[in-house]
């Protein structure tokens, strides 16, 4: 499920740029939801992919003066999410990870099924299992339908080459979940 | 197989995203503070260390030739070994030096007189060679004049005697022959 895209920041950062500091707190809440998605996904983490999201903003704060307005805002800040949940994948963060699905577990008055929450968590440790390069990919394509062309920039990787690694991804993904929850 | 991988995705949208928390901004602000502080200080702990360094590399490269000293009323600080203090001239040196350049001077000025008497004898001994030559010209001249003059002479001696005696003969002829 495709994220909503935000308005276009080039203005945001424009007015943040000439001391508006407003224009960054609605740059934040604009885009903390979907960035904070997007790693929770690639993380299987939700408490890591708070921090990381948190970091990430802090990120753009201190760099604010170096983005560009030639490239998209969104490549420039998915770079930095990126780069701290690869960052933390190496450092292998030794606290126990709140699963994804288990993070997100719905109360339990309000009616949805154990099957579906299973579901999820096979599906999210499914996707964990998944090398990083791979996870990548299927995050970034099915998540945040992102073509491989633009994938291609945010990766420095040709469009060609994660079109492979998509199609592998998703046949490894095929082979372990479709058994299970067909 | 469907390279769309249809029943895939539903399955993959099956995984929840639910909204993660709402990103603190006064922390944010603290964080980038506090993070601004500590890389001005890094920066500056950098700058102070290279300075020590260079000071440490001056001192080290100096310390050996570093000489310190404290008078009464005078604190010095000096490296390198002083210049030794030049010796002054033996006076005798000098004048030896200035008669020697006076000498030197004298014979050069002897070496273009001499030069020139050469060249002058040379030019007076080609003179004479000349002059001989021009003598020796014309007293061949005069040798051969003369010996044309006594040939000339001689034949002119012939003749008168020629004359004389056809002369002779004829004055005698006739007193013999009488009246």
């Amino acid at each position: 499920m495709p994220d909503s895209a935000p308005p276009p920041d080039g203005e945001r950062m424009r007015r943040w740029a000439s001391g508006d500091r407003s224009a960054f707190e609605e740059i934040v809440r604009a885009w903390e939801k979907p960035v904070g998605r997007f790693l929770a996904r690639l993380t299987g983490d939700a408490e890591l992919a708070a921090d990381l999201t948190q970091e990430a903003f802090l990120r753009v704060y201190l760099n604010g003066a170096k983005y560009r307005d030639g490239g998209t805002f969104k490549t420039w800040l998915y770079q930095i999410a990126l780069n701290l949940a690869r960052d933390a994948a190496r450092r292998k963060v030794r606290k126990p990870a709140v699963p994804l699905a288990a993070a997100h577990d719905p109360p339990a008055d309000t009616g949805v099924s154990f099957d579906r929450r299973e579901q999820a968590e096979v599906v999210a440790a499914a996707l964990a299992g998944l090398p990083e390069q791979l996870r990548e990919v299927v995050v970034l394509r099915h998540y945040e339908d992102l073509n491989f062309e633009a994938m291609g920039r945010l990766l420095g990787v040709p469009a060609t080459t994660l079109k492979s690694r998509f199609a592998v991804a998703m046949k490894k993904l095929e082979e372990v979940l479709v058994p299970k929850l067909s | 197989m469907n390279p769309d991988f249809p029943e895939l995705r539903k399955l993959l949208d099956a995984m929840p995203a639910a909204d993660p928390p709402p990103v603190d901004l006064a922390r944010l602000y603290r964080d980038a503070l506090d993070r601004q502080t500590r890389t001005a200080r890094r920066w500056r702990r950098i700058a102070v260390g290279v300075a020590a360094l260079a000071a440490s590399v001056l001192v080290f490269a100096l310390l050996p030739k570093l000489e310190v000293r404290a008078n009464g009323h005078e604190f010095a600080v000096r490296w390198g070994t002083p210049p030794e203090p030049q010796a002054q001239p033996d006076p005798r040196i000098r004048e030896l030096i200035d008669e020697q350049a006076k000498q030197l001077a004298a014979l050069r000025a002897a070496n273009v007189r001499h030069a020139e008497l050469q060249e002058l004898l040379l030019t007076v001994a080609a003179d004479v060679s000349q002059r001989d030559k021009d003598q020796q010209k014309r007293l061949t001249a005069l040798a051969t004049r003369l010996g044309e003059f006594e040939t000339l002479t001689a034949r002119h001696l012939q003749e008168a005697e020629k004359n004389s005696t056809a002369l002779y003969n004829v004055v005698f002829q006739k007193a013999k022959s009488g009246p």
